[in-house]
């Protein structure tokens, strides 16, 4: 008998946005990838790349739809980059 | 909180600070794509609740915890430690002990950032095995897979595999945070993990 597969579960704590809006982003980030934005160093470059991201926001069909996993696939040497920064805002330490 | 969510729930032990942010967002990303729910006292924010009843209820929510007991430096300002993590693994260890069937069932991950640093200040937790996440992501991502998958009947990918879906995450993260009108960099715990399990659904579906 095959080996029954882990599912996703719900988080535990309430987002401050809606569960829909989370959802369409997760939809538009996972189809649609702005190349420059994660890779830009300069600050003209991350704004250049900022703007093209509203831009992709506002119409998603003027960007590039490689989707993403196709795009870091080849680029795994740059993963630790990804990891070294922390998103989640804190305010004390402990 | 259903019965059920008891299994399924981890509590995560770990210093607030941005300096060690990075790691805290490996392991709760880690945690979701293992199919648990990561559990953290920042997940309330009831200025009403007693700081420590609001921690003691949670660990008694969850049967899971990993407790990273890696902050050992003095407070730039105080010229102290900090206590709260080894604070936080005594009350699961005292639940674990003393508590109820259900309690005493729960299972525990303590991390130090070196593999055997943890026999200079805490020889007493010699007993846990802990396991060094080298202050890198990936390595804790592995650690906490593995495990998770030790206790677990049902099949979990290989951390070499979350680690690579990790990084497609964070790659898709300002996009996402742009697109749901978060500011990235100060995303509270709530809306991480809500960003994390959305994606972790529309992208790691058996197929």
């Amino acid at each position: 008998m095959p080996r029954p597969f882990r599912t996703i579960k719900s988080p535990a704590g309430k987002s401050s946005v809606s569960r829909a809006k989370i959802r369409s982003a997760v939809k538009f980030a996972t189809t649609v990838h702005v190349h420059s934005f994660t890779e830009a160093k300069s600050e003209a470059g991350k704004k250049a790349a900022a703007s093209e991201i509203s831009a992709a926001i506002k119409k998603p069909s003027s960007i590039n739809k490689t989707p993403l996993s196709q795009i870091t696939s080849s680029r795994k040497k740059s993963f630790s980059s990804l990891f070294s920064r922390s998103v989640t805002g804190r305010k004390s330490s402990r | 909180m259903p019965a059920q969510r008891y299994e399924e729930s981890v509590f995560i032990n770990c210093p607030f600070d941005t300096k060690y942010g990075a790691l805290l967002d490996a392991l709760v990303f880690a945690v979701h794509d293992c199919g648990f729910v990561a559990r953290c006292s920042q997940e309330i924010r009831d200025t009403g609740q007693v700081r420590i009843d609001k921690i003691v209820k949670l660990i008694a929510q969850c049967k899971f915890g990993i407790h990273d007991i890696s902050r050992t430096e003095l407070d730039r300002k105080t010229r102290l430690p900090r206590f709260n993590m080894p604070l936080e693994l005594g009350i699961f260890l005292g639940a674990k002990t003393f508590g109820d069937r259900r309690q005493k069932q729960k299972v525990c991950l303590v991390l130090d950032e070196e593999q055997y640093r943890y026999q200079k200040f805490c020889s007493d937790i010699a007993g846990q095995d802990p396991s060094a996440h080298n202050n890198d992501p990936a390595t804790a991502i592995t650690v906490v897979r593995d495990w998770l998958r030790t206790h677990t009947r049902f099949g979990i990918p290989s951390g070499s595999r979350i680690v690579e879906r990790y990084a497609l995450f964070r790659k898709a993260l300002p996009i996402m945070c742009k697109k749901a009108d978060l500011d990235l960099g100060k995303l509270i715990f709530n809306d991480y993990t809500s960003l994390v399990v959305e994606w972790l659904k529309e992208n790691s579906r058996v197929k």
